[in-house]
């Protein structure tokens, strides 16, 4: 089975297999690069009323839909951008009469299309294919061309020395930071590129029948991929559900404190009983009270965050947009940062 | 020397003028004019066509115009412009004068001289 596109190509739709959309896409997008300028868009536009008139031919002769074959049938017809710009001043013909002359023509001419267009330059991306949480190590042993199960346990490691750095858990925070960041390698170019291989319409094809069958149907929890990547996932779901139920207890305490505290703030300021100040334990005082008041947020919004983070990986939950992740991480930071400079201040009068 | 090379130089020339030829007569839309160069042995790549019909349109050799079609959306038909007749001629003449000097060379022996003392 595999999932189609509707695709409108020169005013008319074509129903396209997601490989051969991809390809074609690349195709197109390849075009465009070579051929640059108004001129340019002029002849991708005609190139691409061809290719409409060459699926029409496919679909009248009985297809239904556009699958990866057609694609590279009209690609062949067509010609590759680097067989179509030839050399510097006449447009293509490198190849005539004969078919021979087609592998002359990118000779002639030693750089490929992909050097130009697109950088074989690998990038970081978290390895969908290769994880136990997000992929972050993975993807960062994949960057590297390490090992990365060597990387998890090394990194374990040293997240367990962390622990006694007064910091909260850095390294985890770290991972997660990684894992809101870096964005994952869905794609079959983004795979390519994470891997640091050339990108172009044989691999970004070649890629795909690789992954697809294997791609799990929502792209959610892969089956790890050994023992020892089992271990770890269960001891990790183990520590992420501690984790969950330290970010719950943190939340309500959070939203207790900020609430109750808040309300007798009120209350006092409200009611004329004279030693109810005594009886609140920051005495009514203003700046004690913000600094409480900064503080339950902070602990709120960061078992919120942990919570949801472990419900993520447990229940496999929807995750947050990355900029609801984004705005909770700044407003955190900016919060913590204004709690520490309230505390100093209350801790100096 | 490369000879594969050399017949793709040979053929570089020749393709805006058979173009032009084949608009002499009669407009045509892209997909007509690539069946007629196909049907000749002058193109493999479709795609080289196009590049071509629009240098030719930015010098003026050739125009174009919109046109309904039987069957999707309308058509770019091309045509040929007073300019692209100028031209037509030109490369004719020239195109005469090679067939001759080759011929020249080439018809009284059926092989090729070694030395081209016969040109003059």
């Amino acid at each position: 089975m595999k999932r189609t596109y509707p695709a409108n190509i020169d005013g008319q739709i074509f129903y396209i297999d997601e490989d051969a959309y991809l390809m074609l896409q690349d195709y197109l997008q390849q075009l465009r690069l070579t051929f640059k300028g108004t001129e340019g868009a002029e002849i991708v536009s005609d190139i691409e009323s061809r290719i409409r008139e060459l699926f029409e031919e496919r679909i009248a002769s009985g297809a239904n839909v556009i699958v990866k074959a057609d694609v590279t049938s009209v690609i062949e017809t067509m010609g590759r951008p680097e067989q179509l710009t030839g050399d510097a001043h006449m447009d293509g013909e490198d190849c005539g009469g004969e078919c021979g002359p087609v592998s002359e023509g990118p000779a002639d001419e030693p750089k490929p299309f992909v050097e130009f267009n697109f950088p074989t330059r690998k990038r970081l991306y978290r390895n969908m294919k290769n994880k136990v949480f997000g992929g972050v190590l993975g993807g960062v042993a994949t960057y590297l061309n390490w090992n990365a199960n060597i990387l998890r346990v090394l990194y374990a490691a040293f997240a367990c020395c962390s622990f006694w750095v007064p910091m909260f858990l850095p390294m985890l925070v770290l991972y997660l930071l990684g894992w809101m960041i870096i964005p994952p390698a869905k794609t079959p170019r983004q795979i390519l590129e994470m891997k640091g291989e050339p990108v172009n319409v044989d691999t970004i094809g070649q890629t795909f029948m690789e992954n697809s069958p294997t791609a799990a149907p929502n792209g959610q929890e892969e089956e790890p991929r050994n023992f020892f990547s089992l271990i770890l996932a269960v001891v990790g779901k183990v520590v992420m559900g501690f984790l969950g139920i330290v970010g719950c207890l943190a939340l309500i305490g959070g939203l207790i404190s900020f609430l109750s505290v808040g309300a007798c703030q009120i209350w006092y300021y409200l009611s004329s009983v004279p030693d109810l100040v005594w009886r609140l334990p920051w005495h009514g005082e203003p700046i004690y009270f913000v600094c409480i008041m900064i503080w339950s947020l902070v602990a709120a919004i960061a078992g919120w965050a942990l919570a949801w983070a472990s419900a993520c990986v447990l229940f496999n939950t929807g995750a947050a947009s990355k900029t609801t992740k984004i705005t909770v991480f700044i407003m955190e930071i900016l919060l913590i940062s204004l709690g520490i400079a309230v505390s100093v201040v209350a801790a100096s009068m | 020397m490369n000879i594969d090379n050399l017949k793709s130089q040979m053929r570089k020339g020749m393709l805006e003028f058979c173009v032009l030829l084949l608009l002499r007569n009669r407009d045509a839309y892209a997909s007509e004019i690539i069946a007629s160069m196909k049907e000749a042995h002058l193109i493999v790549m479709e795609g080289t066509l196009y590049p071509l019909l629009t240098r030719l349109k930015n010098d003026g050799l050739l125009a174009y115009r919109w046109e309904e079609s039987p069957s999707g959306p309308p058509r770019k038909y091309y045509s040929i412009t007073p300019l692209g007749l100028q031209f037509l001629d030109q490369l004719k003449t020239s195109w005469d004068e090679i067939c001759h000097t080759v011929n020249h060379i080439l018809l009284p022996s059926p092989t090729p001289p070694p030395i081209n003392i016969d040109e003059e």
